[in-house]
């Protein structure tokens, strides 16, 4: 499969009211409904959360089968994390035990638990980043880095690295799609049943890209010590535009959310 | 066997805002010992048409018949067309990996059922045919030869397969004109001894000096077919195509602008300078 | 190969949260290599074997935290343990290798990656258990079972991650840490 595919959870253009908000207040929100969802553990609470699910979906016009659609693949970690739980919950009242497995209500219950809040947060950050285009979602995680330097942090080489990072990317995607097609053409196979095999093959792939990645590193390295450069501090940088109103509503809500969960 | 391609279709990312189509309705027919130059502007389809022809895409219509079956067959073997047709990519350096180089150039022997001394003897001849003494180099890091020596391993490593057919994707990008020179030779050398050569590039000269039969690529069409010849006696449709024609061809149509009677068909140095020669006698004689 | 620079370690640690990114979906499509192999953990033992433990800190939290931003993958849901995990490898293996003197290279990198590994692996684990089951339930089973799932991406960083150094070392893009005892 060539990596030009779409994955699931990647950007989608729309108009709707999710889309146009400011990326900042999307992070955030998603930051405070993840918290909201991890302190849900009743049934009002379950079912506020689901309410919300079905109206976020609702105003972000996703068709629900992009919004799922991780989640399917997901299928047997849903699986697995549950019977995990169900057998290795130590309750007082095991309805049966062997050595360190024991089978419990208790234990189905917490699995239950467990998978809900995975999938709704695995729905909630599909929904995010479906609706949030991926330069938008870096420069917010940017700006929510700015709290470093309070901490004495080098917030500013910290953002260069990754303004740097997110450049690479492109250049990095389409030599890694060259090495694995010219790999492939050489005779490189990653069907084999034998896990060493299997294994084997990703040496092909994995030390080109390394060595490609690497000297692309030492160049720009090179020119920008050449230039002078000594630190991300010395530059002036862009001011960030205010967020709108609107923005801070949709923290707001997302806020009250998280505290009806603490009530409930 | 020829290679047969039949309403070759491709579209990225089909059924998605991001759909695009790279490739339109091509059908073609490679005959074997032919050397093809494929020409075309950036973003032209010209590798996802090298993608398809070596099976690691799958079209999306449109089938490629090699030596009789469809690769993309449901019972094809794919490693039988590995076998068959090698691949050098733009700058092949970049896909080695091994700790030495004969266990780099010898990577593509792996699965296909020779014994030891005969992938030795392989090894030793893709190597040798690449330039390189094989007792000398065997036993080196890949990783620390110069530029120009890592893209003769890597040559060698898909050679190293015997390949009835060749593609090559702007294989002399980067090289320096003597190693140009050479490694155009090499190929001549190969395509003389019976190998099918299927080169892309965007260097006209190099197209209109070695290749038997060019492709033009524009949009994903197909929109041209013929000899350098004929496709390069057009110089402003080809300028409309944003492709250049050869340095060779250019003087000749220059040459008859300014009024000298030179014949429309050159495409290489070998037949410009005779004719050049030709009608300064000619001239000669008239005055 | 001239030292390493702070400019130089910065953008190699960028080139490695690029390359957090780039690798799974290198290995997308061939099965089941995402989650057997783990590629997106080695960029980050490299980062910190050659970096340092500042830069492969920093590796470890953005790299998974870029990945995620851009393709949803790691889910959301996993993204906190996760950046423990990686964050720890990062960290543990560049300072194992500030610590560990032994003369041999090889030795150095299996040391100081096997400590990471047994770190990280063992704080993922209590990491997933506070998040999902918020310490209600067996943390050593979440230990147990992150560490026994995950022993085919062990063996492969094991033999993977000292290979791409030497590569590095030897194509002069890195400098090599005992000069005087390798050729």
């Amino acid at each position: 499969m060539s990596m030009t595919e779409r994955m699931t959870g990647q950007f989608i253009p729309g108009a709707s009211l999710l889309h146009s908000l400011d990326a900042r207040a999307k992070l955030f929100g998603f930051i405070l409904l993840t918290a909201a969802v991890i302190l849900a553990d009743t049934v009002a609470g379950y079912a506020l959360i689901i309410a919300l699910m079905l109206l976020l979906t609702a105003v972000s016009k996703l068709p629900v089968s992009t919004v799922v659609g991780s989640v399917r693949r997901m299928f047997w970690f849903f699986v697995i994390i549950f019977i995990m739980n169900c057998l290795f919950y130590s309750a007082e009242d095991p309805i049966w035990s062997w050595w360190i497995i024991s089978l419990s209500k208790a234990g189905a219950v917490q699995g239950f638990n467990v998978m809900f809040r995975i999938l709704i947060i695995l729905v909630l950050s599909n929904i995010f980043t479906l609706v949030t285009p991926p330069l938008e979602i870096t420069s917010a995680i940017q700006s929510m880095l700015k709290p470093l330097k309070l901490l004495r942090l080098p917030a500013d080489d910290i953002a260069m690295i990754i303004s740097v990072a997110i450049q690479f990317i492109p250049t990095l995607l389409q030599e890694a799609d060259t090495i694995k097609m010219a790999q492939i053409a050489r005779g490189a196979r990653f069907e084999s049943r034998k896990l060493h095999e299997r294994a084997a093959a990703m040496l092909p792939l994995i030390v080109p890209m390394f060595l490609s990645a690497f000297k692309r590193a030492d160049e720009l390295a090179t020119a920008m010590e050449a230039r002078g450069y000594r630190g991300a501090k010395h530059r002036s940088g862009k001011k960030a535009a205010p967020m709108p109103a609107g923005s801070y509503a949709s923290i707001l809500f997302c806020a009250a959310v998280c505290a009806a969960e603490i009530i409930i | 066997m020829p290679i047969e391609v039949k309403n070759l279709s491709f579209t990225y990312s089909a059924g998605t805002p991001f759909e695009t189509s790279a490739l339109k309705n091509i059908s073609l027919e490679i005959k074997n010992g032919e050397f093809i130059g494929v020409m075309g502007h950036t973003g032209c389809g010209k590798s996802t048409l090298i993608r398809a022809l070596a099976g690691l895409l799958r079209p999306s219509e449109g089938s490629i018949v090699v030596d009789g079956s469809d690769i993309n067959g449901r019972r094809y073997d794919r490693s039988k067309l590995r076998r068959k047709l090698g691949v050098v990519f733009q700058y092949p350096e970049c896909q080695l990996f091994e700790t030495t180089v004969e266990k780099d150039v010898a990577f593509g022997l792996k699965h296909s059922g020779l014994n030891k001394d005969e992938v030795t003897e392989r090894v030793r001849w893709a190597l040798e045919i690449c330039g390189f003494d094989f007792e000398k180099i065997a036993k080196a890091s890949p990783m620390g030869l110069s530029g120009g020596e890592k893209r003769r391993v890597a040559i060698a490593g898909v050679l190293a397969v015997k390949p009835e057919y060749l593609i090559l994707d702007e294989p002399i990008a980067g090289l320096d004109p003597l190693g140009r020179e050479a490694f155009l030779e090499l190929i001549t050398g190969l395509n003389a001894d019976g190998m099918t050569i299927i080169m892309v590039s965007h260097n006209a000269d190099c197209i209109g000096e070695y290749a038997r039969r060019v492709l033009l690529l524009n949009g994903g069409e197909l929109v041209g077919d013929g000899s350098p010849q004929e496709l390069f006696s057009d110089v402003e449709r080809m300028r409309s195509l944003h492709l250049g024609v050869s340095r060779s061809r250019e003087i000749a149509w220059l040459l008859k602008k300014g009024g000298m009677d030179i014949p429309q068909d050159i495409c290489s140095y070998d037949r410009l300078l005779p004719a050049v020669l030709a009608h300064l006698r000619g001239g000669d004689e008239h005055d | 190969m001239r030292k390493m620079t702070a400019v130089k370690k910065s953008i190699i640690t960028a080139v490695c949260i690029a390359l957090c990114y780039v690798l799974p979906l290198m290995f997308h499509g061939i099965q089941n290599a995402g989650s057997i192999f783990c590629p997106m953990h080695i960029p980050v033992f490299i980062c910190g074997l050659i970096c340092g433990w500042p830069y492969g800190l920093l590796c470890g939290i953005a790299g998974p935290l870029l990945s995620s931003a851009l393709t949803g993958m790691p889910p959301a849901a996993m993204l906190p343990s996760m950046m423990v995990e990686l964050a720890v490898y990062g960290a543990v293996a560049g300072l194992m290798m500030k610590l560990v003197h032994t003369k041999s290279t090889y030795a150095d990198l299996y040391i100081s990656l096997i400590t990471a590994i047994v770190c990280g692996r063992v704080l993922a684990g209590v990491a997933k258990a506070l998040i999902f089951a918020r310490g209600s339930y067996s943390m050593a089973a979440w230990v147990a079972g992150n560490v026994v799932t995950s022993w085919p991406g062990t063996v492969i960083q094991l033999v993977f991650i000292p290979g791409i150094v030497f590569a590095l070392m030897k194509a002069n893009l890195i400098p090599r840490r005992y000069p005087r005892l390798e050729d």
